[in-house]
């Protein structure tokens, strides 16, 4: 530190101030500040003062620099950027706009501290100081109000007093256990003995969490005044302050700050006058999670191992060295001064009933925002994760948050609107603990997260007692089971059972909380544990016992994508198809039409671009020359025959399957051509018609037959025909209503239907402006349908926003592209006939609460009214299956045939279903993927082994993993220029030419060449 | 001593204040199962087996640690009590070296006789074990950690029976054992015959060396016609 004078006296016109943090201090803080002075200095600038501060919390965005007074917010500077800010900015008035913060949800350049929102919607009591003022000098905590406390409560006021003002503000502590101060003072207090000690908590070690040690670097005086009014108040003239070493930044700041503090006299002999002596020492930890347990603690400190012991006695009676001992968290006591300064009223208005003031959370994970976050008590936990930590980046979809470190739990989306406050949390199976909050999306497996967090227990265990110590060690063992596809069903109630009895009979906090991550997921995610036990799938595709390369994982039909991607690599698309129809029978439909959730979870989006792995189908299936027939093998006739009613994707694969395993097959279809959705539902722009014949081609050449414009009404019919079994696979074809008055009127048409009859070549005429109301791919389709009928005007109504979209984006911008408009936050109230046009009356939407499917739920915006007038109307709100009554099978919720998930078998003998039947509206894959099952099924049903898996492909040679991966982007896909798109129904993607394919392909990280544990 | 009343099981028992729920319960004829607990040394509540069920408890709570109140309802054996009992034993069993028919002191281990008590047979979980190498270098001491359950009875007992300081613990989690310097296997240097904790030790890790054993590791068995 340069020696100056002290801030308040000099008077500068600008100060440069650089965060001195630990997270900004990697990020070569001090190179920074030392480079800004030399560069003020070389071009003398008077009054440009360079200082430092302590952490700003938004550590992500760091290095971080502030120019006061103005408050300009400059993120991640590096040293290259000194000359500039010092020349443009600072002197010549010109901020650098390129170093602003820059929004994740709005995009916009943010230039000014207090416009953040990330800063802005928070509200900082025990980090106030933080950020603001230069921790190593007493002088700018004293100018800001610092030691004011210390005098009041000392000569102002009498111990009695002050524990009565803590304990009116109804301050609790926030080392997690929510104990309330005040009382825990008068405790300490009212204990007999002449010798007390007064300890600081600062053992911080819960995996991300960082507040204690940001509040000792940034304002380490505030901790030593509240350590000193507690000291005070409970009698004790010796005080502890124990910090892990792995802080050395924190612990030189302290160690500081103790000596400034006794040179200014508010520490040491009669402080401030007052007669009261108080001496503080620093204890470094060795950093075991469990000496933040109030007695391991004071073992720690005694020189003996950290191991709780039992209470009582309790450390008010008997703590360290036996004597009479107070312990408060850092947050706690950096807390008292706030409140001794404006009282306890002032600080119980904070907060809700019955958790009072503040919480600091270190926000992490999948966040947009990450770093330390200060709020209310009682602030609801999506406004800290939407308001605050500005959402989930990369589009991804929230799964759970994880508060209070190991010892928390997990909460799923749909107890985001919940508040945080001790009581709610608690009752919600987490804890708010010391404060941390990982949030997880959609690429958490969540089994895997209670696995880590029960490892940390484990390791952390001080091994005294036998449920945490051998308790933990079989629960972390069952979980590392499941996640390697070794577990049983009945291990998730020997893990429920286990930690009831863990969390009853431990010793101390350690044991019994550390079974809550796991209840938690039990709780909320007993879905995911059930799917790693019994399909041994992770949906996630994290855990690494299960999940090979990721992509194949995801499949719903499990191709072994990264092989035929290494096929393509060597210029053999034909051997590539031969690995895809290893698993499907339309390659090629595949290629133009999945929905491929393969590629969100490709480790190559990790770098910079998923593998384009769709595309690259397409691209093996248009230059596919037979080669896959030659492994086919042959089954000989079995004489059982089995109808199958509907001829869309799940149909003809469960067909053609049990055709090739001998079975005699008919495919009966109401339409008058067979294909199902792929046929009728999308449109030929994305799949042209050739293509889709050509694959169904193949599977008559199985020995399918399809009877095509033949309605099937009654299971009975056909087994008395002499079918051995049946699989209904006949879709989702009737749309939903949108549930508003005059919804029948002319003008207004159903999308199923209207893609329908455009598809089979009817006439439909939709007038030039035309609305389309929904926002999933059927209403993209339908809007580009529109627009290829002669439509000049299509808006695309969605009720809530581009964020909640369920249609694939990039089917959206093609849409936009193509001149489709989307009116977001806007839902249909009424629609009104009139003669040639109909009038669409909407109603504007806000977001609101989280609903179940953890997205915001939209809600009306009183008195947003507004009409618009239109020709056609096409209602795209979802759609269920026609099931019909002879049937005689059980249905579910939305229409949908009950199946048993596993085998697909429905209430009736023989009778299976799957595809949107019995799912619901989902995509070709997922259907394909039930046809798969209902043909194994069904071939067990009649007799044989259900053994449908083939190898078609020749073997590989000599391959292995890929060694560096350099950044390179997927080749554009080549499409159908704009201008000629809506003349005809031509297909819009051209496909990959052999060089952009191949180049492609060698992207491929080929994880399923990785070695693994 | 101030005499306070107390339930225990539905019946009113009287006790002195200062006393231990255990105490109290031992007093009142009411048995509760101990194992890391001796009367002769200060209770470390470390096994858990002696935790009983306290009215307004958030936890069951040690018995052999826990004063007893005036006006604790308690219970000592409901079923929450013998559950959480039953699977401590299943964890040690299943943490524990192999066959009782194998060991010296089966007859007189405390672990197997409360796991008879508690009937508690074959442990629902997966067997977890650390095997140690037998310590049987000193003339006084054969050590064998495999078959220790971390009581610490032989720590406790060494500095407050026996006035030394032989035994420390090392290592956190599974890998937590008793430990005598810097993980050394003991030996006549830090540890004389004393013999004070091979009588405190529960279960067979400590014990005297035999004779036997040391003629049959010297000398091979010659069977001769």
């Amino acid at each position: 530190m340069p020696k100056k004078k002290p801030a308040s006296q000099v008077v500068n016109s600008c100060t440069i101030l650089v965060c001195h943090g630990t997270g900004c201090v990697s990020g070569k803080a001090f190179e920074i500040r030392e480079a800004l002075e030399k560069k003020v200095a070389e071009l003398g600038l008077k009054g440009v003062a360079v200082d430092f501060t302590g952490c700003h919390g938004f550590c992500q965005q760091g290095p971080i620099a502030v120019v006061e007074p103005e408050g300009i917010f400059y993120t991640k500077v590096t040293v290259d950027d000194v000359p500039e800010i010092v020349e443009s900015h600072l002197r010549d008035g010109k901020p650098v706009a390129r170093l602003f913060y820059h929004d994740p949800v709005s995009d916009e350049a943010i230039p000014l501290y207090k416009d953040v929102p990330f800063y802005n919607r928070q509200k900082r009591i025990i980090l106030r100081n933080c950020g603001r003022i230069n921790p190593e000098r007493i002088g700018d905590y004293i100018a800001a109000g610092g030691y004011k406390s210390l005098r009041k409560a000392l000569l102002d006021m009498t111990p009695e007093q002050v524990i009565d003002e803590v304990k009116r503000s109804g301050l609790r502590g926030r080392g997690g256990a929510g104990f309330s101060t005040g009382q825990k003072w008068e405790f300490c207090a009212k204990a007999p003995g002449d010798q007390k000690y007064m300890i600081c908590n600062a053992d911080e070690g819960d995996p991300g969490a960082f507040m204690d040690r940001s509040t000792m670097e940034g304002d380490p005086h505030t901790v030593i005044e509240g350590m000193t009014i507690a000291a005070c108040a409970i009698g004790a003239s010796e005080g502890y302050i124990y910090i892990r070493a792995e802080y050395p930044l924190a612990v030189k700041r302290v160690l500081l700050a103790l000596k400034q503090a006794e040179e200014e006299g508010y520490l040491g002999e009669n402080i401030l006058g007052s007669g009261f002596n108080f001496r503080i020492h620093v204890k470094e930890g060795a950093g075991a999670f469990v000496c933040g347990e109030e007695t391991a603690l004071m073992a720690s400190i005694e020189g003996k191992r950290g191991m709780p012991r039992p209470r009582p006695p309790f450390p008010a009676q008997s703590g360290l060295w036996g004597k009479p001992s107070n312990i408060n968290n850092v947050k706690s006591l950096a807390t008292v001064p706030v409140i001794i300064a404006n009282g306890a009223e002032w600080y119980a208005q904070i907060g809700t009933e019955k958790s009072k003031g503040t919480v600091v959370f270190a926000l992490t994970g999948k966040i947009a925002n990450s770093g330390l976050v200060e709020v209310p008590m009682g602030y609801p936990l999506q406004e800290i994760i939407y308001g605050i930590g500005g959402g989930i980046p990369d589009g991804k979809r929230f799964k759970a948050v994880q508060t209070g470190g190991p010892s928390g739990g997990c909460l799923p989306a749909s107890l985001l609107n919940l508040p945080v406050d001790y009581e709610t949390l608690a009752q919600a199976g987490s804890i708010v603990g010391s404060g941390g909050m990982v949030v997880m999306d959609e690429d958490t497996c969540i089994v895997d997260v209670a696995r880590y967090f029960l490892s940390f227990t484990q390791d952390e265990s001080c091994g005294k007692c036998v449920p945490c110590r051998l308790g933990t060690k079989q629960m972390l063992d069952i979980l590392n089971d499941i996640t390697h596809g070794r577990g049983k069903l009945e291990d998730i109630d020997l893990l429920l059972k286990l930690s009831e009895q863990i969390k009853a009979g431990s010793l101390c906090g350690l044991g019994q909380t550390a079974p809550n991550p796991v209840l938690t997921t039990i709780r909320y995610f007993r879905d995911e544990y059930e799917e790693h036990i019994k399909k041994h799938h992770c949906r996630a595709a994290v855990c690494e016992g299960l999940v090979s390369a990721p992509c194949s994982h995801t499949c719903p039909a499990g191709i072994d994508v990264p092989r035929y991607i290494r096929f393509i690599g060597e210029g053999k698309p034909a051997e590539a198809v031969a690995v895809i129809r290893e698993k499907i029978p339309f390659p090629a439909v595949c290629g133009l039409v999945c929905f491929h959730p393969c590629e969100a979870k490709c480790r190559r989006g990790q770098l910079e671009e998923a593998i384009a792995i769709r595309m690259l189908k397409g691209y093996a299936a248009s230059h596919d020359n037979g080669l896959w027939k030659e492994n086919i093998r042959a089954a000989s006739p079995t004489g059982k025959r089995v109808a199958i009613v509907g001829a869309g994707p799940a149909g003809l694969t469960a067909g053609y399957y049990l055709a090739r395993l001998g079975h005699s097959v008919t495919v009966f279809e109401a339409l008058p051509e067979p294909g199902g959705m792929m046929r009728v539902g999308i449109p030929d722009y994305r799949l042209p018609k050739d293509i889709l014949k050509a694959e169904i081609k193949e599977i008559e050449d199985a020995g399918v037959e399809i009877r095509t414009n033949t309605r099937v009404d009654s299971l009975d019919e056909l087994f008395n025909e002499g079918y051995n079994a049946a699989f209904l696979a006949t879709g989702a074809h009737q749309g939903m209503k949108i549930g508003v008055k005059g919804e029948g009127s002319p003008g207004v048409m159903d999308c199923a239907e209207f893609l329908r009859e455009v598809s089979l070549g009817k006439k439909v005429e939709v007038g030039g402006k035309v609305a389309v109301i929904g926002g999933g791919n059927a209403a993209i389709d339908a809007a580009r349908t529109a627009l290829r009928l002669g439509a000049k005007e299509v808006t695309i109504v969605y009720r809530r926003t581009k964020a909640e979209m369920p249609a694939n984006p990039e089917e959206v911008e093609e849409a936009i592209a193509e001149g489709a408009s989307i009116d977001y936050l806007v839902a249909p109230s009424r629609i009104k006939g009139h003669s040639g046009w109909v009038e669409l009356e909407s109603l504007r939407m806000e977001l609101g609460e989280i609903d179940s499917s953890g997205r915001r739920r939209p809600e009306p915006i009183k008195g947003s009214e507004f009409a618009t007038g239109y020709d056609t109307i096409i209602a795209a709100i979802g759609q269920r299956p026609e099931v019909p009554e002879r049937f005689n099978i059980s249905l579910g919720w939305g229409n949908i045939i009950e199946v048993d998930p596993d085998t697909l078998a429905t209430s009736r003998e023989g009778v299976y279903a799957g595809g949107d039947a019995a799912s619901g509206p989902a995509s070709v894959i997922e259907a394909i993927a039930a046809g798969r099952q209902a043909a194994i099924s069904i071939d067990k049903y009649l007799g044989g082994r259900g053994e449908i898996e083939e190898t078609l492909a020749p073997p590989e040679g000599e391959i292995a993993p890929l060694e560096e991966a350099e950044e390179q982007w997927r080749p554009k896909m080549p499409t159908m220029p704009l201008k000629k798109r809506l003349s005809s129904f031509g297909q819009v993607e051209l496909g990959y030419d052999d060089k952009a394919a191949i180049e492609e392909a060698k992207r491929c990280l080929r994880c399923d060449l990785e070695e693994r544990e | 001593m101030a005499e306070i009343t107390a339930t225990i099981n539905g019946r009113q028992v009287k006790a002195k204040e200062g006393m231990t729920i255990l105490e109290a319960a031992l007093e009142s004829g009411i048995d509760i199962p101990t194992l890391c607990h001796r009367p002769e040394l200060v209770p470390i509540g470390a096994c858990r087996i002696c935790v009983v069920e306290v009215e307004g408890s958030r936890t069951l709570v040690g018995s052999c640690h826990t004063p007893i109140a005036g006006g604790m309802v308690i219970h000592t054996h409901s079923d929450k009590v013998l559950a959480t009992r039953r699977m401590i034993i299943e964890l040690l069993l299943a943490s524990h070296c192999g066959s009782c028919y194998m060991c010296d002191k089966a007859n007189i281990c405390e672990l197997r006789k409360i796991a008879a008590d508690l009937e508690v047979g074959l442990p629902r979980f997966q067997m977890r074990k650390n095997y140690y190498a037998l310590e049987d270098i000193s003339p006084y001491i054969v050590r064998d950690l495999t078959k220790c359950i971390m009581c610490r009875r032989c720590a406790r007992a060494c500095r407050e029976v026996a006035g030394h300081n032989v035994f420390g613990i090392a290592y956190r989690g599974f890998d937590t054992k008793v430990v005598v310097d810097f993980d050394q296997p003991i030996d006549k240097e830090v540890c004389r015959d004393c013999g004070v904790c091979i009588s405190f030790c529960p279960t067979g890790a400590l014990g005297k060396p035999r004779e036997a054993k040391e003629e049959k590791r010297g000398k091979p068995l010659i069977i001769t016609s």
